[in-house]
């Protein structure tokens, strides 16, 4: 029971970086791999906010805003002086290690009897239970905000955007500026969910970021899988399948230390899992 | 409406593969002016008509749109005035959204994007009403997403959403190059239609010399980046198909 609970702790908490990956990536059709730095900065400064006694409601917004400027600076370089988004992202997270390391001025931080987003609000004595609810509250809160911001005009714009260029630039869009805004919303995304990660674990580490652009598109692509299987076309209902490939994905390799892997092997596991993922449209047709 | 002064653009210049697509190019086209642009391959159309959408910068020379000075502009700034048809159907609409979605983008092409939901009940009900007016059977469903329909369906959509803000010009490029003939001469007939029912200033570009016989008030004939024959009123009149395959044998 407590292994499963954890599993779905985890996978709601990456379910915003599962956010991040599933606007950069999918709406937007940019590869961005700003996550790797945007996804620790978002822990380090959590971490440090947190040991400097700042209110973790207060850190959330700030978070996000740092996240978001990662992302804006990845933008900016793609769209204004026209390097490639893949390389754009690289040097902004190559950038960032040194920054975060700068922040948390040590490669570590855990936070040992601190408050946490979990201790401002308690549903549940059970701690687990309470940190679940938590979760799903947040999750459930930016899904909406998101599912708002989908279907309204400037949401419509920014699909577009990603789908057809050349459509929207027609149409009076500086699609420059919408990339700049995506990629900054994004990260900001991402950002959350290492802070949702570093109260989960109880602290911050300078690695945490590295490889977490596959866990992402991990779940976007198992949520993808969800939504093709239910038939879900609309905006609502796509967004909750990227939640669930992201809970499921967690579970998936929960299991698979289960039953014995070395968790060494952990991260070949998710790159040969992902790759039967992206592959598999492929496989059934030679098949 | 459209004003073109001396325009000059030519492509990989101070190189030797260096092309002159317009070569000091003037014109007038006055408001509600229907004009067809015939050429050969190369001879500057496409270039023309990319100038004045703003997606080519022209060397030198002006644009004015309107009176004013579009030169410039960027693209996305010039959709005030201008809206635009693409050789490619797919190139006028977004795939993944849905018809309606499609339309609510195009509706806002002069204005702005803002954070509200525009796709309303009564949103709908007008567009349900426009697209019944394609006589397409599509009215019901404007829930499907554009990449379901067929390239016809898509071009017609197009014309139809390029009119569904204040348009003042429209620049249509081949329009119907990827259509079957007698879907090429549906979205003729309705591109004609919307252009003189919504008062249009129109730039069509076609190697169709019987659409541009049929349609339009005033035929340009560009070749090597100049402006070869002017042709309008009882000239363009009297004009025959054999004159104007007689244009391009020399």
């Amino acid at each position: 029971m407590n292994f499963y609970l954890t599993a779905l702790l985890l996978g709601l908490a990456y379910g915003l970086l599962a956010y991040g990956i599933y606007i950069s990536m999918r709406i937007f059709n940019i590869p961005d791999i700003t996550t790797d730095g945007s996804f620790t900065l978002g822990g380090a400064v959590t971490a440090v906010l947190t040991l400097h006694a700042m209110n973790p409601g207060l850190i959330l917004p700030v978070v996000f805003l740092t996240g978001a400027a990662a992302g804006i600076a990845t933008g900016w370089i793609h769209t204004r002086l026209h390097v490639n988004a893949l390389l754009a992202g690289i040097l902004v997270t190559t950038g960032l290690y040194s920054i975060n390391l700068a922040v948390m001025e040590r490669s570590n931080l855990p936070l040992i009897n601190t408050p946490s987003i979990f201790s401002l609000a308690t549903f549940s004595q059970e701690e687990k239970l309470n940190q679940l609810i938590v979760l799903s509250a947040i999750t459930f809160g930016i899904l909406m905000l998101l599912r708002f911001l989908l279907r309204t005009d400037f949401g419509l714009a920014m699909r577009a955007t990603g789908n057809n260029e050349t459509m929207i630039r027609a149409l009076g869009i500086n699609t420059g500026r919408m990339k700049i805004i995506g990629l900054g919303l994004a990260n900001g995304l991402t950002a959350l969910s290492g802070y949702l990660i570093t109260y989960v674990q109880g602290y911050a580490d300078i690695n945490m970021g590295i490889g977490i652009v596959i866990l992402g598109l991990g779940a976007v692509m198992i949520g993808e899988m969800i939504s093709g299987i239910l038939r879900l076309n609309h905006v609502g209902g796509q967004l909750l399948c990227v939640v669930l490939g992201s809970l499921l994905f967690r579970l998936i390799l929960g299991f698979t230390l289960s039953i014995g892997i070395d968790p060494i092997y952990l991260k070949l596991v998710v790159a040969v899992f992902v790759l039967i993922t992206v592959s598999l449209p492929q496989l059934k047709r030679a098949a | 409406m459209i004003d073109i002064q001396r325009l000059h653009k030519t492509f990989s210049a101070g190189n030797a593969n260096a092309v002159v697509a317009l070569h000091d190019v003037s014109l007038h086209i006055p408001r509600g002016e229907f004009v067809v642009l015939l050429g050969a391959n190369g001879s500057g159309k496409s270039t023309l008509l990319n100038c004045i959408a703003g997606t080519v910068t022209a060397d030198s020379g002006n644009i004015l749109l309107d009176g004013q000075d579009v030169t410039r502009l960027p693209e996305f700034k010039r959709s005030r005035w201008v809206s635009r048809i693409f050789q490619n159907p797919s190139s006028g609409t977004s795939p993944d959204l849905t018809l309606l979605e499609n339309y609510r983008l195009a509706a806002l092409r002069t204005r702005h994007f803002g954070l509200r939901i525009g796709t309303t009940a009564e949103f709908r009900r007008t567009v349900q009403e426009h697209v019944a007016s394609l006589g397409l059977q599509l009215e019901d469903k404007l829930d499907q997403k554009m990449g379901t329909f067929s390239g016809g369906q898509r071009q017609a959509l197009s014309l139809l959403m390029a009119v569904a803000d204040q348009a003042k010009v429209i620049l249509l490029d081949e329009p119907t190059a990827a259509l079957d003939p007698r879907t090429a001469n549906l979205v003729m007939e309705l591109a004609d239609k919307l252009i003189r029912q919504h008062e249009l200033t129109a730039i069509l570009i076609t190697h169709q010399l019987k659409d541009a016989l049929r349609y339009g008030d005033r035929i340009l004939l560009l070749s090597d980046g100049k402006i070869g024959r002017d042709l309008r009123g009882e000239e363009r009149k009297s004009l025959h198909i054999n004159d104007l395959l007689h244009w391009f044998e020399v």
